[in-house]
C-alpha cells in the first residue's frame, strides 16, 4: 500500500510536466516597476526609520522565476487598501521627533521628506498638493496627513521614469541603481550627485561605496532567494510521519546555513561564484550536523569541513529540500531545478495530451520507472535533459539527508552521465557543473535578470558573454560591471 | 479549536431575521442576479459525472438545486501553455489565457459587476483555500483585464479585513491628494510611456474601489461580526488533511484547513447577505496544485494523475473532499435570505458556477469537461450532455442570464446558447 502511494508521488510531476517557471513568457519593458514588498519595508525602514507591517499587503507574484518582474507587479485592489492601511499606521507610528526631523514649516518639511520618499525633488504641483493638507491643522497633524498620502503616491509606489530618447535624469539613475544594489531607497549622497549632476561621473566610487554598504547583504540574500527559490526549504511540504526529525527550527537552520555560506564567499572571501559549487566547508548547527551523519560538536552554527558527501551547495540541506516536491526525492524536480537555475534552461511545456505512464510496478526504482519518459518520443526529448542532472542527486533524501536505498528498498544507484562524461559521485558532478562555459553564463544571467527586473532578452545574449569573460565570475565584481554597464542605465524604449 | 459560534453568531440570525439595509435599498427589486465562480484544482473525470454517488456523494442532497454540464469542450488557442494553466486561466473567462501570468480578458464576475455597476462597497470579493503555485493564471479567478489579477484571499482574517475593514484612511482629504496625484501624473502628456499611464489608470480604478468602498460602507446598515481567529501561519493540523509541516510561505494558507473554509465561506455568504458585493469568485485548489493531504501523504495532483491506473484510489477522495467544501458553501447560500428579494434566499438570485481545469487529468484531457451550476436563473435538478460545444457557449449562456451580453469569451468558438 505504502508502495503505491510512493509510485503516485515519484512519477508525480507526471510525464514531461514541468514546473511552469520554465515557459518563456512575453519580453515586455520595464517602463514602470512598482516597489517589491522587500522594497518597500527597506524604504521606510532606511528613510522614515521604522519598520512597517506589510501583512496587509498581498505577496509578490514570483514570474519567471523572480519576484521582482516587473511586468507582474500590477496594482490590485487589495493591495491599494493594503498600502492606505501600511501608510496610515506608519504615519501614526512615527514619533514626533522623527516627524520633525525632515523640518520645522511645511514647505522645509515637504522638500526634505518628499525628496527621500520620492527620490527626486517634489514638483511645485506636487508640493502645492500636499500642502494643502497643512492648512487649517497644527503642524504634526498636517505632517502625517502629508506623509499618509505620500506613502501611497504614484512617486513613491513605483519607479516612474520618463519614457525619452537619450539619457535617463541621474535622480532616475540613482535610484535604478539604489533599488539594485540595497533593495531601498537612494541616500542623501546619492541624491545629492544627482541633484549636482554628478552621479554619472561619479558612477565607479558611488557603486563601490553602495558594495560596501550592509544593504548589500540584504541585496545578496534577495537574489540568492529567488535565484535557488530558498525559502522554499521551510515551506516545502514533508510529512512528519517519514521525517519526525524536520522540525520548523531545523528548516531554519538549513536556511540559515546556506546563506552563511554565500555571503562568506561573497563578502568576506570575493570567491568564484562556482566554487560555491565545490567547497567543502560547510555550516550547520548540532541539528543540521546530525542530518548530514556527522557528530556535531556543538549546537550552535559553526563551520564544518570536510563531512562525508557533504560539498557545495548542491550537498547542502536547504537546496536539497527546495528542489524537490513531495516525501520522495524527485529526479524530475531536482533535474529541472538543476536545469533553470544552474544552466538557465527553459524547458517548453509538456505536450497536449501527454499523461502518465502505464502503471508501474510497486517496488520498482525511480529509475526504472523513469526509464519509459525516455522511451517515449514525446517525452524524450524534454527527459533526456532533466533527468541525468536529478540522478546526481538521488543519494539525497527530500530533506538532504544521505541515503543508501530508497523508499521501496532499492538500493540507489550513484553516479551517471552528464554531457557524455561519466561521474561517479554527487561531488564529482558537481566539480563537472562547475567547470561547464553554460553554468558560468548562467551565474551571469540570473544577476543581471535580477538588476533589469525581467528576463534577459535573446538579443542580450552577448552582454551575459561580455559580463562573464573568460575567467571566474566573482559576485561584487559582477554586480559592479552590471551597474556600470550600458544595459543597465540604458533609456527606457519607447513601446 | 476554534469556536466558530463565537464568531459570526449573527450568521444565521441574520438569515432569519434580514439584514437591516440602509433606506433605498429595497427598491432594487429587479437586481440582476449575483454570480460567484467556484474553482477547484485537478479536474474532474467524465466518470466521477455520472451519478450524485461516489464522489459527488456531498452534493446529492443539492441535486434538486444542481444542474450539471456535461461534454463541453475546454480547448481554446492555447498555445505553449501547461494543460492546468491553460484550463485554469480560461475558467471564467472563456478566452485563452496569454501566459502563465496573463488571462485573456475580463472574468465573467468582473463583467457583470461592469455591467451593472450596484451601489455595494466592493466590487467583486474573490476568496480562496489554498495554492501552492505561483503562476496567476492557476489561482486568479477574477480578472480587471489581462494584466489585472485579482488573487483570493486565503486567511480568514484578512478576508474579514477586505470586507469589513480595509477602508483605512485618516481623511477623505487623503485621499483626494493621493487620487490627484494619479491624475495629475496621468495627464501629463508626454512625460510617461504608454505602459506607464496604463499602469496608472489600473491604480487609479483600485482607488476608486477604495472610495467606493469608503463611502459605501459608512451607509451599510448591517451589522460588522466579530472578527474570526486569525489562523494564518502555524504548523497545521486537521481532522481531515492530518497534521504536516507547514510554513512560512503559508502565511496566507490558514493552517486548519477545514476550519478555515467555514470561517471563509461564512464571511463571502455574510458579504452577499448585507449586500456589501455581489460578484466574486472562490479558488478552492489552484490548477495542478499540489497540496499534501497531511500524513497520508497523498498528494491531489499526483494522484489525478494517476487515478485510472489505480481506481478507486484516494482521487476519488479528494474530490469527495472538494464536494464537502462546495456543498457546504451552497448550503450557506440556501440558507441565507436575500436581503434584495424578500422571502427568497441568497441561492436564488445567485448564480454559482462550479469547475475546474481539467476533465480527466490523466491525459490531461480538456474535452468532455463537466461543470456545475447551481441557483441564481437556471433551471435546475437537470443534465445537460453539451455534445463536444465550446465552453465559450456555457459562460455566454451565463452571461445572457445575468445581463452581461449574449457572447461572453472568445467569439470564435462561440456556437450559440445553451437552454441553461
Amino acid at each position: 500500500m505504502r508502495a503505491a502511494r510512493f509510485v503516485v508521488v515519484l512519477l508525480g510531476a507526471s510525464a514531461c510536466s514541468a514546473p511552469a517557471e520554465q515557459v518563456p513568457r512575453e519580453q515586455p519593458l520595464p517602463g514602470v516597476r512598482r516597489l517589491t514588498s522587500l522594497e518597500l519595508s527597506n524604504t521606510i525602514e532606511d528613510v522614515l526609520g521604522v519598520l512597517p507591517d506589510l501583512s496587509a499587503l498581498p505577496p509578490d507574484p514570483k514570474v519567471d522565476g523572480f519576484s521582482n518582474t516587473a511586468s507582474a507587479l500590477v496594482p490590485t485592489a487589495r493591495r491599494t487598501e493594503g498600502y492606505a492601511q501600511v501608510a496610515l499606521a506608519v504615519a501614526r507610528a512615527l514619533p514626533s521627533a522623527r516627524l520633525r526631523a525632515f523640518g520645522a514649516t511645511p514647505q522645509a518639511w515637504l522638500e526634505a521628506i518628499g525628496l527621500r520618499l520620492f527620490r527626486r525633488p517634489l514638483t511645485a504641483n506636487e508640493a502645492s498638493a500636499f500642502r494643502g493638507l497643512f492648512e487649517g491643522v497644527e503642524f504634526d497633524r498636517g505632517a502625517r496627513r502629508s506623509l499618509e498620502a505620500m506613502l501611497q503616491s504614484p512617486r513613491f509606489l513605483y519607479r516612474l521614469e520618463p519614457e525619452a530618447p537619450g539619457r535617463i535624469d541621474e535622480f532616475s539613475l540613482a535610484t535604478r541603481l539604489s533599488y539594485f544594489l540595497w533593495q531601498s531607497a537612494p541616500d542623501e549622497a546619492l541624491l545629492q550627485d544627482a541633484a549636482n549632476g554628478q552621479l554619472r561621473r561619479r558612477l565607479p566610487a558611488q557603486v563601490d561605496r553602495m558594495l560596501a554598504a550592509p544593504r548589500a547583504r540584504t541585496m545578496v540574500r534577495a537574489l540568492f532567494d529567488e535565484w535557488f527559490s530558498l525559502p522554499a526549504a521551510r515551506t516545502h511540504l514533508r510529512s512528519s510521519i517519514y521525517y519526525p526529525e524536520l522540525s520548523p527550527q531545523l528548516r531554519q537552520d538549513m536556511y540559515s546555513a546556506v546563506h552563511a555560506r554565500l555571503q562568506r564567499l561573497v563578502f568576506e572571501e570575493d570567491r568564484p561564484l562556482t566554487s560555491a559549487l565545490t567547497d567543502q566547508r560547510i555550516f550547520a548547527t548540532g541539528a543540521l550536523a546530525r542530518l548530514y551523519g556527522a557528530e556535531p560538536s556543538g549546537e550552535s552554527m559553526r563551520e564544518y569541513s570536510g563531512l562525508p558527501h557533504r560539498a557545495g551547495l548542491l550537498s547542502e540541506a536547504a537546496v536539497l529540500t527546495a528542489s524537490t516536491h513531495g516525501n520522495e526525492a524527485s529526479i524530475i524536480d531536482r533535474g529541472v531545478y538543476i536545469l533553470e537555475r544552474f544552466l538557465c534552461e527553459r524547458l517548453p511545456p509538456p505536450p497536449p495530451s501527454v499523461g502518465t505512464l502505464a502503471p508501474p510496478m510497486n517496488g520498482a526504482s525511480q529509475r526504472e520507472r523513469l526509464a519509459a519518459h525516455r522511451n517515449n518520443d514525446a517525452c524524450k526529448a524534454c527527459h533526456e535533459r532533466i533527468d541525468p542532472l536529478g540522478f546526481a542527486l538521488e543519494p539525497f533524501d527530500a530533506i538532504g539527508a544521505h541515503r543508501l536505498v530508497d523508499r521501496e528498498g532499492n538500493a540507489i544507484e550513484v553516479g551517471g552521465r552528464w554531457r557524455g562524461q561519466r561521474f561517479e559521485s554527487p561531488h564529482d558532478f558537481a566539480e563537472q557543473l562547475s567547470q561547464a562555459r553554460a553554468v558560468r553564463l548562467c551565474m551571469v544571467e540570473k544577476p543581471l535578470q535580477f538588476a533589469l527586473g525581467r528576463p534577459v532578452r535573446v538579443e542580450e545574449q552577448e552582454v551575459i558573454e561580455a559580463l562573464a569573460g573568460e575567467g571566474d565570475v566573482r559576485l561584487l565584481g559582477l554586480l559592479r560591471s552590471i551597474a556600470l554597464h550600458p544595459v543597465f542605465v540604458a533609456p527606457l524604449e519607447a513601446p | 479549536m476554534i469556536d466558530r459560534r463565537r464568531f459570526l453568531v449573527g450568521a444565521g440570525s441574520v438569515a432569519i431575521g434580514l439584514p437591516a439595509l440602509w433606506p433605498g435599498r429595497a427598491q432594487a427589486k429587479a437586481a440582476a442576479p449575483r454570480l460567484v465562480t467556484l474553482f477547484f484544482g485537478n479536474g474532474l473525470p467524465p466518470a466521477f459525472v455520472t451519478s450524485y454517488e461516489g464522489p459527488l456523494s456531498p452534493m446529492a442532497h443539492l441535486q434538486d438545486r444542481l444542474t450539471l454540464v456535461r461534454g463541453l469542450d475546454g480547448r481554446l488557442n492555447e498555445t505553449q501553455l501547461d494543460a492546468h494553466v491553460a484550463g485554469s486561466g480560461s475558467f471564467g473567462v472563456g478566452r485563452a489565457a496569454l501566459s502563465p501570468d496573463r488571462s485573456g480578458g475580463v472574468s465573467l464576475d468582473r463583467a457583470a459587476f461592469e455591467a451593472h455597476r450596484p451601489p455595494t462597497p466592493l466590487s467583486t470579493l474573490e476568496m480562496g483555500l489554498f495554492n501552492r503555485r505561483h503562476d496567476q493564471c492557476r489561482v486568479v479567478k477574477t480578472w480587471a483585464g489581462p494584466d489585472r489579477p485579482n488573487p483570493p484571499i486565503q486567511a480568514p482574517y484578512a478576508l474579514f479585513r477586505r470586507i469589513f475593514g480595509g477602508a483605512e484612511i485618516s481623511e477623505r482629504s487623503v485621499l483626494d491628494t493621493v487620487m490627484g496625484q494619479y491624475t495629475q501624473l496621468r495627464s501629463k502628456a508626454g512625460a510617461l510611456g504608454a505602459q506607464s499611464r496604463a499602469l496608472l489608470d489600473a491604480h487609479l480604478d483600485t482607488l476608486r474601489d477604495l472610495e467606493r468602498k469608503i463611502s459605501l460602507q459608512a451607509q451599510a446598515g448591517c451589522e460588522r461580526p466579530a472578527a474570526p481567529p486569525d489562523l494564518r501561519p502555524q504548523v497545521g493540523c486537521s481532522s481531515q488533511m492530518g497534521c504536516g509541516h507547514w510554513g512560512i510561505e503559508a502565511q496566507e494558507t490558514p493552517s486548519n484547513w477545514d476550519e478555515a473554509w467555514l470561517l471563509n465561506v461564512d464571511l463571502f455568504v455574510h458579504a452577499l447577505s448585507c449586500d456589501m458585493v455581489r460578484y466574486g469568485s472562490v479558488t478552492l485548489t489552484g490548477g495542478g496544485d499540489r497540496y499534501d493531504l497531511g500524513a497520508r501523504a497523498l498528494n491531489p495532483h499526483e494522484l489525478a494523475h494517476e487515478w485510472r491506473a489505480h481506481q478507486g484510489n484516494e482521487f476519488e477522495d479528494c474530490v469527495r473532499w472538494i464536494m464537502e467544501k462546495v456543498a457546504y458553501f451552497l448550503d450557506r447560500l440556501a440558507q441565507t435570505a436575500d436581503p434584495l428579494h424578500e422571502g427568497q434566499t441568497l441561492l436564488d438570485n445567485t448564480l454559482v458556477l462550479i469547475g475546474t481545469e481539467l476533465s480527466d487529468p490523466a491525459p490531461h484531457s480538456r474535452q468532455d469537461m463537466s461543470f456545475l451550476l447551481a441557483g441564481g436563473p437556471v433551471r435546475p435538478g437537470r443534465v445537460i450532455d453539451a455534445g463536444g460545444r465550446s465552453v465559450v457557449d456555457l459562460y455566454s449562456s451565463c452571461a445572457a442570464l445575468l445581463g452581461v451580453g449574449e457572447v461572453f469569451g472568445d467569439p470564435e468558438f462561440f456556437s450559440g446558447h445553451l437552454d441553461l
